[in-house]
Parts: C-alpha cells; structure tokens; sequence
C-alpha cells in the first residue's frame, strides 16, 4: 500500500504557524486554587489538613505558621508557642513579599486585656496603619500560659498599594508567589508558589526544535546527491 | 454560549470537509489543529483540568514520600517542601499540570496526515503519558533541588533547570512524533516509488 506522502516543508510551516497561533491565545484564565478551605471564624480545624512551619528563635518554642492562598485571598494561621514563655500572640511585622514585593502588616485587636475568648482581628498596612479594605481576622486568646491562635486573610488586592496608597505595580489577578517572614516571630520563612511550564514558551521550542531537525536532515540529504 | 460554540464547530467541520475535497492538505492541518486545540481549551480544559493537577500532585507526591523530601497534600494540587529555616507549598496550578501542552500535542497529532486511526489512539495515549510523566520529573527535579540547597535555588530549579529537563523531553517526544516519523515515512515512500518504477521498466 502506498503511504501518502505530506510534503516536509508545508507541514513544518503548518505545525510552526499553528504553534505561534496555539502560543497567542490567552489560556491563563483558569483557577486551580482550592476555595472555600479556609474560613476565617475563630475555629481553626481546617488548619490541620494545611502544611505548618516552625517559627522560632529558641527550638524549644516552636511558633506554627501556616500560607494558603486561593484566587482571591492569602490566608495566614500564627499558633503560638505550646511550651509556655511566648504564648500571647504578637501581630506585628508580617512581611509578605508578592512576586517579589514586599508589604508588611500588623495586626490589632481590641482584647489587650487579654481575656480568654474569640475576638476580630484586624489587618492594617504596618506603612500608614490603615485596615485593609476586604481583610478580616479572627484571634483565639486563650488562658494564661496557653498559646493564642489567629488566623486572617487577606485580599490579593491588598498588594496593589503598600499602605500609603503608593502602588505596588503588581497584577493582583496574577500573583504567583507569597513568601511570609516575622522576625518578631522567627527568622524563618514561608512561601506559596505556582510552578508554571511556561506552555507557549515550551510548545513553540517543540516546533523550533521539529523544523531545526528536518532542515538539518533535508540539508544533509541535498548534500549526499 | 454554547450555541456559539455549536455553530463555530459546525462551521469549522464543514470548512474541513471542503479543505479535505479540494485536497488542501496543508490548510486541513492547519485549520483542523488550531480548531481542535480552541474546542479542547473551550470545552475539555475546565473539566479536565482540576481533576489532572490533582493527579501530577498526587503522583508526584509518591516520589516525594519515597525519598522523603516532600509532601504532598494532593486535595489541594500541593507540594510542600520542610526545611530546618524555610518552607515552599508548591500550588500545582494550571500552567503547571500540563494541560495546555497535552491539548496542543493532541490536536495536532489528530490532524497530521501521517498516521491512520490505530496509530493516532495509539501515540495520542503513548505521548499524553509521556507529557504527564515529563511534568512528573520536572516536579521531582524542582522540589529535589529546593530540598537540597534551600528556597534560594528555587528560582534556578523551576525557573531554568526544570522546564529545561521538560522542554528536552517534549522536543524528544516531537522529534520521534513528527520530525523522524515524517523522514522514515518519506524514505519508505520514496524506495517504493522507485521499487515500482524499476519493476515496470523490466
């Protein structure tokens, strides 16, 4: 049976042009981020399915600090110290680089008497003190010598201006990494990243790649006539 | 909307039902790919896509578990990587699960007029697992370096190393789908020709 030849050059050009056409498309308007994980009311269960790092000065006072993030917030969980010392929560210089630029926070609430029970926490931008617009916070302060729990979240709009209203330049609908530090916690650091192929870049080297091979082999082939 | 979708596709079979007449092979691919690759996007991708990033996370995960280096927490597409002074959730999102390259290969595979039926299900599902397998790697490659020489090598890892260790296998699936698929075919075509010729001229 005689197979039907393509002809080499008009499909390489095919394959490239469709390439650059596949490679234009907008195709980032997707969401793969999991909502509705985190609810910011003072129980914080959902926390324990969610990966924790240690923050600490001294290994024996180990705060739990936990990142999620889905398309519209960043989510953040301080558990203060289970072994006593440093128990009482501090909410000052949460650093939070967004692609690259950092915002800091504080966060207030109004329970300094520190009665045991569920309070609003609130977010502000640490420049200028301002509470983040769309921000919400809940603090668990718990019993002398108990750890105190917060969590918050806060909005990915929130990175568009860095608390005097000085925008930050960054595209709030497409950040793709968060790292947190505290040093008033430890020197650690935590981060939430995407970890994209680049597809346009890697479908269009694919086509660079088939066309280099078969110019190579046509060039070859001329050459042994 | 799905009217305009069903009215698109119906318009695009019967542009290749013409271009397929008039034996416009060149056209047919190229309209019969880039139309395919635009209904997958439309109609398969927001189906397939959570359940798939759910999959690399868990099967990436397997490796992890296995040397140790990380964890996963596949209900959530994520790799979470623990060190001594640092940690990285690394969120398999959209752009990473291999989605957009598994929907280019396979609209083009299906309008390459190389290969017959048989052969098309046969290298779509044998280059779909060598996609999903290459993303596997580049993951292991990513978080394996990260593990090893702190959040600081990220960049490098994902930003360089890891498409490279990618981009390499994808061009090597390419190269064996439709650059050397293309020579040998050609090759063959050509001896055949040539074969017949020889026997009518005897």
């Amino acid at each position: 049976m005689k197979t039907k030849i393509f002809s080499i050059g008009k499909t390489l050009t095919a394959l490239f042009s469709a390439f650059i056409l596949l490679s234009g498309m907008n195709v980032s308007a997707i969401s793969t981020y999991s909502s509705g994980v985190v609810q910011i009311d003072g129980y914080f269960d959902e926390w324990e399915s969610i990966p924790q790092t240690d923050f600490y000065y001294n290994p024996d006072m180990r705060h739990k600090v936990a990142l999620f993030r889905d398309d519209e917030y960043l989510y953040l969980y301080v558990h203060m110290t289970e072994n006593g010392g440093y128990t009482n929560f501090n909410g000052a210089n949460y650093r939070v680089k967004a692609d690259g630029y950092e915002v800091s926070f504080i966060i207030t609430h109004n329970n300094y008497g520190q009665n045991p029970g569920v309070t609003n926490a609130v977010v502000r931008y640490q420049n200028g003190y301002d509470p983040v617009p769309g921000s919400t916070g809940r603090l668990f302060i718990a019993s002398k010598g108990a750890p105190d729990v917060c969590e918050m979240a806060i909005p990915l709009k929130a990175f568009a201006y860095d608390g005097i209203w000085k925008p930050t330049g960054i595209d709030t609908s497409s950040i793709s990494s968060f790292t947190f530090q505290c040093p008033n916690l430890g020197n650690q650091t935590a981060a939430a990243t995407g970890t994209d192929t680049l597809p346009a870049a890697g479908v269009g080297l694919c086509a660079a790649a088939a066309i280099g091979g078969v110019t190579v082999f046509r060039k070859k082939q001329r050459g042994t006539k | 909307m799905i009217w305009l979708i069903v009215l698109l596709m119906a318009v695009w079979v019967y542009l290749l039902r013409v271009l397929r007449k008039a034996k416009l092979d060149f056209f047919r691919f190229l309209v019969g790919s880039v139309g395919a690759f635009i209904f997958l996007v439309v109609l398969v991708r927001p189906i397939a896509t959570v359940p798939l990033t759910k999959a690399v996370a868990a099967t990436a995960g397997v490796f992890g578990q296995l040397t140790g280096m990380y964890e996963t927490y596949y209900q959530y597409a994520m790799l979470f990587i623990r060190q001594e002074t640092s940690s990285i959730s690394l969120y398999v999102d959209y752009e990473c699960s291999g989605i957009i390259e598994i929907m280019a290969f396979s609209a083009m595979l299906w309008f390459f007029p190389l290969y017959n039926l048989v052969e098309k299900i046969a290298v779509n599902i044998v280059g779909l697992l060598w996609i999903f397998a290459s993303n596997i790697l580049r993951l292991f490659v990513v978080c394996a370096l990260v593990y090893a020489f702190g959040n600081d090598m990220y960049f490098f890892a994902h930003t360089i190393f890891g498409r490279i260790v990618f981009y390499g296998l994808s061009i090597l699936l390419y190269f064996y789908v439709f650059t050397r698929s293309q020579i040998v075919r050609q090759k063959v075509g050509r001896f055949r020709y040539d074969s017949d010729t020889e026997s009518n001229r005897q």
